[in-house]
């Protein structure tokens, strides 16, 4: 560099970026932890409801990548009393064992259009939280199949699907993963590292025919294997998943204003869902 | 005998015009001399004044002719039925101080006595000299530091007047609407203030021939061009150069041509560092006198943002590196514009009657074009207005002018013109937008009373309306202004203002973007519409010439505009189901003492003030914070002459912090697929947490020449942000410096710049 040049240089950078003020120190108070509630629905064989805590912005960083085990095990919240009711029966969910903060039920039936309330007691803090969500019928797939293609150096696999909407309103998430490689070790603070997954909503408001058909495809995969489930969800979960989907668009994130997720839990947060999905297996040549 | 002779009395009508350069002056004060019968000068520096047969003494009518900055003329005139009788103004020296102090009174008096109110006319020449980021006057930034005015972000040109949005700001320069006021996103405003003439910011009792806009009309005048002699003005300052020439075409025309360049792109290349933006305007004006009752002036203005950055330049910049670049094809940029043309017809139909017919056209438009491999992507969004305005000021009594007209605009939108090639299109196809076109209309009728010599009442009312995809808006707009004049020396103001916005800007309300666009009403997004009501007390102290107001408002909004959570803007043709409407409101108190003669000139404002919104969809359906709900602020400017050589300005801000969403805790959720997790940010309440108030002083310091001489240069050196603070803009969270945990902290954008400007005249 020359002289001229590097003087200037450290002169416009003295001027514009030497000076940047000092930031300046501010308090927020931070939000007292809440029971955040997830669940899990495998047809015919179980329900299973997780239940963590929310910790403070100041806690820790931004991202998940940034989350110790150790940590993420201190949220889970242990010894909590959970139940499930429907149709004036309750099911006292047991403890998976090793798994602190997962708690199950394999004997709790699953009934179409049957309201089930959870409620769940964590002794440690006192807090009682609920939610009641209404189980829709399962709505399986008519036919799935998986193509792997290649274009202009993109690989891409398309999915075609079809399946029967019932009659009235729905709403339907379908679900597309890859299967990690057999030698990567299933991460699941790192699932971008090990498994590829997709989520593909639809409002039933835009099908033309009760005999929904599609081809997704998917960029940038090159897996031998790929689960696709379908699952008939409340209007109100896909509305959330949608508004979860859209914050993740790179610009949107980039300006929008920020979000406070809706939650169906009274007195905490997450959302507690009661879908039983259809899952597939495809393996490709 | 005299009232045989003159009847019911004499008009006296003609222009009122700078006696160096020919330009009009408008809202000069023309009064018959020793009494309170006067009147002041339309936009186009025209008068009309009754006169009672009572006042026209020895046949002759006693005229005093008075404007800030200018020696007061005292002429008298035969008296007459009708008498044509131009005035040109001579500057003031400092020799003349006497007849300076007249004109400011005159000025001081008329301000008390009319029923305009959160009104203030600021001529540029008096901001110019005026502390400013890198030597850069901007007129907007000005307008900023008067009272009811909050700012958005540092350093950029959003105003949010009396708790409205950003887009409730009509800005029309030379009658034409200036979409996109700002230059580098926001950062400079698109106006160069050597072409400028005058500016007039209402914030509320908006005249009747004023609307489609919520919040405030920034009126903004043009220089007409010396008529009398060539001459050129410029300033090279850190940032920018500016060049204007002006002079006379024949006895009958003259013209006004300036142009401005950023050369950030320049100075950086200086540096090896590269920097590929750039933004330029031309402003142009020509009038002609085509007789005494007619003239006609073209005005034009055109603005341009550059950014282009191809492969070349990556080559460029990584020469070593010979893998890259090359093979990219690479080729970003955009390019946004502003296109203003104004062709205005002044015609004089008698004594009492002038008009100004305007043909107006306006163009805003960006191209957005990014390049890589063979894939090209190409955006585009155009907005082409083209419009009619017809004004009429008929002096009816000299206690009585009323104005009447109507205005007609055709909008053309063409949102999201989205055009695609390779393999891209495979992701995003070519669209043609949703063309759309509508129609602006409206009539207008006031009038302005003075029903005894203490009560004066404006009383207007606008029709306006908007034809959108076969549906018809309507909407009543009364206006009523009025005044009590207690003694010389104080008044009582009070006005009603119904406002309706056909028109809005379809933007994240974070940040600003150069793909924000303008878009009507639809069938579904109904016009925002606001009622104010506006108290006033106003008080003069003529001596130092001083004026002071002490104004309440309170403000409703309907209809407002705001954006679904998580709604995605950027390239959405259907954003129109991302909209949601709701309402809202503001009230606050505005005190303002200004100073505008004397080597000592400046104001200070202060603004209390309160804005919420209130959307069903939004913060749970709870009320909350507009986002610059500035509960204080303060603006101190002082511009004070040294000597003949030396003038001093000083601003100093002091503002209580906009409101931001803040994290304030997490949680860890199962993705929908349940392969992973996913962090999910708890916030406060929409807009809950007030950031840190910020104060600034900006300093500059003018020297001029010893003796004036044909070539004149002043040079300016200034600072902004004389003691460095940070002016927050956004609350982040930042690790602590030893490791253990998180703190918030609240960066500043703009620290001390320092700025060296050197500004000439030939």
């Amino acid at each position: 560099m020359k002289l001229r040049p590097a003087i200037l240089g450290i002169c416009i950078s003295t001027c514009f970026w030497g000076c940047l003020p000092k930031p300046l120190p501010i308090e927020v108070d931070q939000v007292e932890p809440q029971i955040v509630v997830s669940s899990q629905v495998i047809p015919n064989q179980v329900m299973v409801i997780t239940l963590s805590r929310s910790f403070s912005a100041l806690e820790q960083g931004q991202d998940s990548d940034s989350l110790s085990e150790e940590f993420l095990n201190q949220l889970l919240v242990e010894n909590a009393t959970v139940t499930i009711s429907y149709e004036g029966v309750t099911d006292t969910l047991f403890d998976l064992p090793d798994v602190p903060g997962v708690y199950a039920s394999v004997s709790t039936p699953q009934y179409d259009h049957v309201a089930y309330t959870l409620s769940a007691y964590d002794p440690q803090t006192g807090s009682t939280v609920s939610s009641t969500e209404e189980m829709l019928p399962f709505v399986g797939f008519d036919s799935v199949a998986a193509v792997r293609g290649s274009s202009n150096g993109f690989d891409y696999i398309d999915v075609s699907y079809s399946f029967t909407d019932p009659p009235g309103s729905n709403w339907y998430m379908v679900n597309y993963y890859a299967e990690p490689e057999e030698n990567i070790q299933f991460d699941p603070l790192s699932p971008d590292q090990n498994i590829a997954n997709f989520t593909q909503l639809l409002n039933d408001k835009t099908f033309g025919t009760f005999e929904f058909s599609d081809t997704y495809r998917i960029y940038d995969w090159d897996s031998t294997n790929v689960y696709v489930s379908i699952s008939n969800i409340s209007e109100n979960y896909y509305n959330y998943l949608a508004l979860r989907s859209k914050s993740e668009n790179f610009f949107t994130d980039l300006v929008k204003e920020p979000i406070n997720y809706p939650t169906n839990i009274e007195n905490g947060l997450g959302y507690f869902t009661t879908h039983h999905p259809d899952v597939r297996f495809i393996q490709l040549d | 005998m005299l009232l045989n002779i003159y009847g019911s009395g004499a008009v006296v009508s003609g222009y009122v015009k700078d006696a160096e350069s020919g330009e009009a002056l408008m809202f000069t004060t023309v009064y018959v001399t020793g009494s309170s019968v006067g009147t002041t000068t339309n936009q186009y520096g025209f008068y009309s004044l009754s006169v009672d047969s009572a006042l026209i003494k020895n046949d002759s009518i006693h005229l005093s002719i008075s404007y800030v900055g200018y020696q007061t003329v005292q002429r008298s005139v035969p008296a007459g039925r009708h008498v044509e009788l131009n005035f040109d103004l001579k500057q003031a020296t400092n020799e003349l101080k006497e007849l300076v102090v007249v004109a400011s009174q005159s000025k001081l008096e008329e301000e008390l006595k009319s029923t305009e109110m959160s009104m203030v006319r600021l001529p540029v020449k008096q901001i110019k000299s005026l502390p400013a980021i890198g030597g850069e006057t901007d007129i907007v930034k000005v307008v900023q530091l008067l009272p009811g005015v909050a700012k958005g972000s540092e350093g950029g040109t959003g105003m949010f007047v009396r708790g409205g949005d950003a887009d409730q700001n009509l800005v029309l320069l030379d009658e034409s609407i200036v979409y996109n006021i700002g230059h580098l996103f926001g950062f400079f405003s698109v106006f160069n203030p050597d072409a400028l003439k005058d500016l007039t910011m209402i914030k509320g009792a908006f005249p009747s021939n004023y609307g489609g806009r919520l919040s405030s009309i920034l009126d903004i005048r043009m220089k007409e061009g010396h008529q009398n002699k060539f001459q050129g003005t410029g300033g090279i300052g850190l940032l920018s150069s500016r060049l204007t020439l002006e002079g006379p075409i024949s006895k009958k025309a003259s013209f006004l041509v300036s142009g401005r360049r950023t050369y950030i792109d320049q100075v950086f290349k200086l540096v090896e560092l590269f920097v590929p933006y750039y933004f330029y305007d031309i402003n142009a004006k020509v009038n002609y006198i085509v007789s005494q009752n007619d003239r006609i002036y073209y005005s034009m203005y055109y603005g341009n943002d550059v950014l282009k950055f191809d492969e070349g330049d990556v080559v460029e910049e990584e020469a070593s590196d010979t893998s890259s670049g090359n093979d990219l094809g690479l080729d970003f940029g955009f390019t946004l514009g502003n296109l203003t043309n104004t062709i205005r017809w002044n015609h004089i139909y008698n004594a009492k009657m002038f008009s100004n017919i305007s043909l107006i056209s306006t163009n805003f438009n960006y191209n957005i074009r990014g390049q890589i491999f063979n894939n090209q992507l190409l955006i585009r969004s155009n907005i082409f207005d083209l419009g009619i305005k017809a004004d009429y000021d008929y002096y009816y009594k000299a206690d009585n002018h009323i104005k009447f007209g109507g205005m007609f605009t055709h909008h053309t939108f063409k949102p999201n013109i989205i055009s695609t090639q390779g393999d891209i299109t495979e992701f995003l196809e070519s669209s043609e937008g949703e063309k759309l076109f509508t129609q602006e209309m409206a009539v207008y009728g006031q009038s302005d009373k003075e029903f005894t010599d203490k009560i004066k009442v404006n009383t207007g009312l606008r029709i306006s309306g908007s034809v959108v995809e076969g549906k018809v808006y309507t909407g009543l707009e009364p206006r009523l202004a009025s005044r009590y004049l207690i003694d010389k020396y104080n008044s009582v103001k009070l006005s009603y203002s119904r406002m309706k916005q056909y028109m809005h800007r379809v933007s994240s309300s974070t940040v600003a973007l150069p793909t924000d666009l303008w878009y009507p009403v639809t069938r579904t997004i109904k016009p925002q519409s606001s009622s104010q009501i506006a108290a006033g007390y106003n008080h003069i102290f003529p001596k130092w010439q001083i004026s002071c107001s002490l104004e309440a408002y309170y403000k409703w909004m309907n209809n407002l505009i705001e954006y679904r959570e998580g709604a995605n803007l950027i390239l959405n043709n259907r954003f129109e189901n991302e909209l949601l409407q709701g309402s809202g409101d503001a009230y606050g108190l505005e005190f303002f003492v200004k100073k505008e003669e004397g080597n000592f000139t400046g104001w200070i404002s202060y603004t209390l003030a309160w804005a919420t919104r209130d959307f069903d969809d939004l913060n749970n359906g709870e009320r909350f914070w507009a986002k610059y709900d500035r509960r204080h602020t303060v603006s101190t400017v002082a511009t004070l002459k040294l000597s003949k050589r030396w003038t001093f300005s000083a601003v100093w801000v002091y503002s209580t912090g906009s409101r931001f969403t803040a994290q304030i805790g997490q949680y860890v959720m199962p993705n929908a697929t349940y392969t992973g997790f996913d962090i999910i940010p708890i916030y406060t309440a929409r807009n809950a947490v007030q950031m840190s108030p910020s104060h600034r002083l900006d300093l500059n310091i003018s020297l001029r020449p010893k003796k004036d001489r044909k070539f004149t240069g002043e040079w300016n050196f200034g600072c902004y942000n004389f003691y460095n603070r940070a002016t927050p803009y956004r609350i982040d969270i930042v690790p602590i410096e030893n490791g253990l945990g998180y703190r918030y902290q609240q960066p500043g954008l703009f620290g001390f710049i320092p700025s060296i400007a050197y500004n000439f005249k030939f």
